[in-house]
C-alpha cells in the first residue's frame, strides 16, 4: 500500500506559505492566504478550507494561479485545487470525493434533461429596458455571488416577459464561472412530476436528496404550486435546507409573493426573504430594441420603420412581439421580397388589429372621465379633489401605458403639467396597483372599457 | 398446501426474512414471503428486488403448493406459539391458514405468481467468480468492517463493503469507508480467487453476516458482475452489486506512522466511553494528549462541561495532542480482542491515524479532527 500523501500536506502547506508570503503584499497574503486551511489531499487535488463562499471565490479568482504555481513548485507536480466552505465539520476527511459517484451519475443524467437549463437564455441576448432593469440587475448580481446576496430571488411579471429568460441566464452565468456548479431548473409542473415519479417509484428519499445537493435551485412559474399540498410540503423542506446552505433559490411567477393563492403562507413568506423583483411589459423603445436585436440575431433585414411599426402594435409581450416579426420574416423569405411597412401592416392586421393605433388622449381622457363620472374639463384643470386626482393619475398612467407616449405628452395634454408630475402619477399607480388589488382591478376595468386592457 | 414442521426452525428462518423484506411498503407484495411446500421441504423466500433470500426448512408435506402472506404477520403468529408444531395450509382464496395447539389463523394472502421470487443470477452473466471461505472467517470480516459503511445514501459508492483481491496471494480483502474512517481487513480464500473489485450493499451484507451465526464450513460466493450470490447450509442470499467507483482506499492507509502509543484495549475503551459523556453530541470529539508513558483523553464542551481521564500507555516519541471522533475510535475498540492491546499509529495532528491489535491483516484508518 502507498503512503498517503495526507501526512505531508501540512509540511507542503507551510513550506508553500513561506513562498506565497515574498510573493505577495502583507495585506493580500494575510487577508486572503493565510486564512486558507489545507484539508484533504487525493492525488493531485488539494482542498482547502475557507470561511465562507464569497471568500472561495474571490481567492480562486485572484490567487488560483499563484497558489496552483507555488504549491506545484513544492510538490513538484501541478495540483488541482478546490475551496470549499464548511466551517461546521471539524472532522478531518481521508479522501476527497471525485464528483459523484458513477451509479448515481448515471440516474442522474437520465433523469436531468427535465432539470436542464434552457439554451439560448443568456444575459448576453436579453434586452435591458426600464421595465425589467431591476430584475436584471439582480439577476446578474446574483450570477456573481450566488447564494449571498439576495436569495431567494423572487421575480414575477405576465406572460412573456422574460422572467424565463432572465431565471435561465443566471443559471448559465454561474455554471460557465463554475462548471460544476450543480443547477436545476425545473418548471412548477416539472417539480411535481419529478416528486410523484419518485415517490410512486419509492425513491423520494434520493430525489430530496438530489435537489438537496444543488448549489442553484431555479422553480419556474411558481403559481402552479397552487393547491398541491404535498409539493409545497416538499419544496418548503427543500427550500429551508437550501436556504440554510446558503445554496441560491430562483423562483418566477406570474404573481408577487402575497398575492399567489393557493399556496401555503410560509411558502410565500419565505418567496418574500429575498428579493422580489417585477418585471413589466416592455415600453415601445424596449420592444423595438428586442425587435432589433432578435432581427440581427437571426440575419433578419428589419427596416427601422417596420420595427418601429411592430413595436407600438404589438405591445402585449415578448413572445407576440417576436412571433410577429418572425411571421413577417417567413412572409419575405417564401416571397422572395423584402420586408417592408405595406408588407408588415397587412400582416399585422391578421395577429393585432389596428385598433390600438388609434388609441389617443383622447379615447383615454373619455374613458377615465366616464369611468369616474368626470367632466373632461375637470380632468385637465388645477382642482385638486380626490377623486379628480385619482382620475387624473389613473389618465396619465394609461397613456403611458397603453399609448406609450412620452412624458412631456401626456403632461402637455393634461393641462400643460410638468413631466415629472406625469412620472411622478404614473410611479404612484404602478405601486398602488402592486399593493392593492381592488386599485389594480380597477385600473384594468378603465382600461378594459377603453379597448386596451 | 398442507404441512406441517417444527416451530424452532421456521421461527428461524422466518426471523431472517424479517430483515430482508421491504418495510417501506412501496410496492405492497414485497412486504410477504413466498412460501413453497415440495417434496420433503418448504422453501421460504423474502426479497425487496436488491436483497433476495431463499431458505429451505425441513416439513412433512401432506400436499404440495404456493402461497404468499405477510412476512411479518407470519413471523409474530409462529413467535408467540407455545407448540413445537405448526401447520400450514393454504386457503382457496389465496390465503393461508397457520394452526398450532388450540389457535388457528387465516392469513389474507396475495397470488404467489405476482411474487418476484429469487432473481435469475445466471442470466446474462458473463464473467462469474466463484470463491468460498471458511464462515467464521467472512464473519469475522464483515462484523470489522461493516460498521465504517457510509450510512449517507447519496454517497451509493461508499454505502458498501469492497471486496478487493489481497496484494499477494490468494486472499480476499475487505474495505468499508465514511470518508472519515476506513477499515481494511484481509484473510484467505478456500478456493477460487477475485479479480476486479466489487462493492457490496450494506443491507445484502448485514442480512449475510445474520445468516452465518451458528453455521459451519465454507461459505460460497458468486460473482456475476451484477450480482453476489452467497450460499451458506439451506441458505442463499442474493445480492445487488453497488455500482459506482470505490475510493482509493490503497492511498489513504498511511504506511508509516512513526508515533505509536500502545495502550491496553479495555481501559482505552472504558476512558473514551466516559470521557465522551461530555463530548458534543454531534461531533463526538475527544481530545488525546499524549506524553511518554501517559495518555490522557479528556472532552470539553462548553455548553455541558468537561472531562478527563489519564491511561498509562507505552510511548516513547515527542508529545502530540490529536483530536478524534470518540465514536469512530470506540467503533474499532469494540471489534478489536478483549484482553489484549492495541496500537494507536500517529503522525501528526492532521495526518490519518492507524488503529490495530496483533492482527496485522486488519486495520482501522481513521481521521483526525480539530479540537
Amino acid at each position: 500500500m502507498e503512503t498517503g500523501p495526507a501526512e505531508n500536506l501540512e509540511t507542503l502547506w507551510n513550506q508553500a506559505l513561506n513562498l506565497l508570503q515574498a510573493q505577495l503584499s502583507k495585506q493580500d497574503f494575510d487577508t486572503w492566504i493565510q486564512p486558507l486551511e489545507p484539508l484533504a489531499t487525493s492525488g493531485k487535488t488539494l482542498e482547502f478550507r475557507v470561511p465562507n463562499h464569497m471568500f472561495a471565490t474571490w481567492v480562486a479568482d485572484h490567487f488560483l494561479d499563484k497558489l496552483t504555481h507555488t504549491i506545484g513548485d513544492v510538490a513538484g507536480f501541478s495540483p488541482e485545487l478546490r475551496f470549499i466552505c464548511d466551517p461546521a465539520d471539524p472532522q478531518g476527511k481521508l479522501f476527497i470525493e471525485t464528483a459523484e459517484p458513477a451509479a448515481t451519475k448515471r440516474k442522474v443524467s437520465s433523469s436531468r434533461s427535465p432539470g436542464r437549463l434552457i439554451d439560448g437564455y443568456e444575459f448576453e441576448n436579453f434586452v435591458v429596458g426600464p421595465n425589467n432593469q431591476f430584475a436584471r440587475a439582480a439577476a446578474m448580481a446574483i450570477a456573481k455571488q450566488p447564494g449571498t446576496l439576495y436569495n431567494p430571488l423572487f421575480m414575477y411579471g405576465g406572460v412573456g416577459l422574460g422572467k424565463t429568460h432572465l431565471a435561465n441566464a443566471v443559471g448559465h452565468a454561474i455554471v460557465e464561472h463554475d462548471p460544476a456548479a450543480r443547477v436545476m431548473f425545473a418548471s412548477s409542473d416539472g417539480f411535481t412530476n419529478q416528486l410523484v415519479e419518485a415517490i410512486s417509484k419509492n425513491k423520494a428519499q434520493e430525489f430530496k436528496n438530489r435537489v438537496r445537493r444543488l448549489d442553484v435551485l431555479i422553480v419556474d412559474d411558481v403559481q402552479f404550486l397552487s393547491g398541491r399540498e404535498r409539493t409545497q410540503e416538499e419544496f418548503f423542506h427543500i427550500f429551508n435546507v437550501l436556504y440554510e446552505q446558503g445554496r441560491q433559490i430562483i423562483l418566477t411567477s406570474d404573481k408577487a409573493p402575497v398575492e399567489l393563492d393557493g399556496i401555503e403562507q410560509r411558502l410565500c413568506n419565505r418567496f418574500g426573504w429575498g428579493l422580489v423583483a417585477d418585471i413589466q411589459a416592455p415600453d415601445t423603445e424596449t420592444r423595438r430594441a428586442i425587435l432589433e436585436r432578435k432581427a440581427a440575431d437571426e440575419g433578419i433585414a428589419l427596416p427601422a420603420r417596420v420595427a418601429e411599426l411592430i413595436a407600438t402594435r404589438i405591445d402585449s409581450n415578448i413572445r407576440d412581439l417576436e412571433g410577429a416579426l418572425t411571421r413577417i420574416s417567413a412572409f419575405a423569405s417564401i416571397n422572395h421580397t423584402e420586408i417592408n411597412v405595406e408588407m408588415a401592416e397587412k400582416l399585422l392586421l391578421a395577429v393585432a388589429p389596428d385598433a390600438k393605433s388609434e388609441l389617443g388622449f383622447d379615447d383615454i381622457e373619455q374613458g377615465v372621465t366616464q369611468h369616474f363620472g368626470l367632466k373632461p374639463e375637470e380632468l385637465k384643470a388645477r382642482r385638486r379633489t380626490k377623486k379628480v386626482a385619482e382620475a387624473r393619475q389613473v389618465a396619465m398612467f394609461l397613456m403611458r401605458r397603453h399609448m406609450g407616449a412620452s412624458f412631456p405628452a401626456i403632461g402637455q395634454f393634461m393641462g400643460g403639467r410638468d413631466h415629472s408630475t406625469v412620472v411622478h402619477a404614473y410611479q404612484a399607480v404602478e405601486k398602488r396597483c402592486r399593493a392593492d388589488q381592488r386599485y389594480k382591478h380597477m385600473v384594468d376595468t378603465v382600461a378594459k372599457a377603453i379597448g386596451c386592457g | 398446501m398442507n404441512i406441517q414442521l417444527d416451530r424452532e426452525i421456521l421461527l428461524t428462518v422466518l426471523g431472517r426474512s424479517q430483515g430482508v423484506v421491504d418495510k417501506r411498503q412501496p410496492m405492497a407484495i414485497l412486504t410477504n414471503v413466498l412460501l413453497t411446500a415440495v417434496t420433503g421441504e418448504l422453501k421460504i423466500i423474502a426479497t425487496d428486488l436488491e436483497v433476495s433470500l431463499e431458505q429451505a426448512c425441513p416439513a412433512k408435506v401432506k400436499d404440495a403448493g404456493q402461497v404468499a402472506v405477510s412476512a411479518r404477520k407470519l413471523f409474530e403468529i409462529v413467535r408467540e406459539s407455545s407448540s413445537d408444531k405448526i401447520t400450514l395450509k393454504a386457503l382457496d382464496n389465496k390465503g393461508l391458514e397457520v394452526s398450532y395447539g388450540r389457535s388457528d389463523f387465516k392469513l389474507l394472502g396475495i397470488d404467489p405468481a405476482d411474487h418476484p421470487g429469487m432473481p435469475d443470477s445466471t442470466a446474462g452473466a458473463k464473467n462469474t467468480e466463484i470463491i468460498s471461505l471458511p464462515v467464521a472467517e467472512l464473519s469475522e470480516m464483515i462484523r470489522k468492517t461493516v460498521f465504517a459503511v457510509s450510512t449517507d445514501d447519496t454517497r451509493s459508492n461508499l454505502a458498501g463493503v469492497y471486496l478487493d483481491k489481497t496484494d499477494k496471494g490468494n486472499g480476499v480483502r475487505m474495505v468499508a469507508t465514511d470518508g472519515h474512517r476506513l477499515a481494511v481487513i484481509e484473510r484467505k480464500l478456500s478456493s477460487g480467487a477475485i479479480g476486479g473489485g466489487v462493492i457490496l450493499p450494506r443491507k445484502g451484507v448485514s442480512e449475510l453476516a445474520k445468516l452465518l451465526v451458528d453455521q459451519d464450513g465454507d461459505v460460497t460466493i458468486t460473482l456475476t458482475g451484477s450480482e453476489a450470490i452467497a450460499t451458506v447450509g439451506d441458505c442463499t442470499i442474493s445480492m445487488r452489486l453497488v455500482e459506482g467507483t470505490f475510493p482509493d482506499y490503497k492511498q489513504v492507509v498511511p504506511k508509516d506512522s512513526p508515533k505509536v502509543v500502545t495502550a491496553e484495549r479495555d481501559e482505552l475503551l472504558q476512558s473514551l466511553r466516559r470521557v465522551s459523556i461530555l463530548s458534543s453530541e454531534r461531533a463526538r470529539g475527544v481530545k488525546f494528549t499524549i506524553k511518554s508513558g501517559l495518555v490522557t483523553v479528556s472532552a470539553n464542551n462548553p455548553d455541558i462541561g468537561e472531562a478527563s481521564e489519564e491511561l498509562v500507555a507505552d510511548y516513547s516519541g515527542d508529545d502530540l495532542e490529536i483530536g478524534f471522533n470518540a465514536r469512530y475510535v470506540i467503533d474499532v475498540l469494540g471489534v478489536l480482542p478483549e484482553h489484549a492491546r492495541v496500537e494507536l499509529c500517529l503522525n501528526d495532528q492532521m495526518s490519518p491515524g492507524v488503529v490495530r491489535g496483533d492482527d496485522r491483516d486488519y486495520r482501522y484508518v481513521v481521521m483526525p479532527m480539530r479540537i
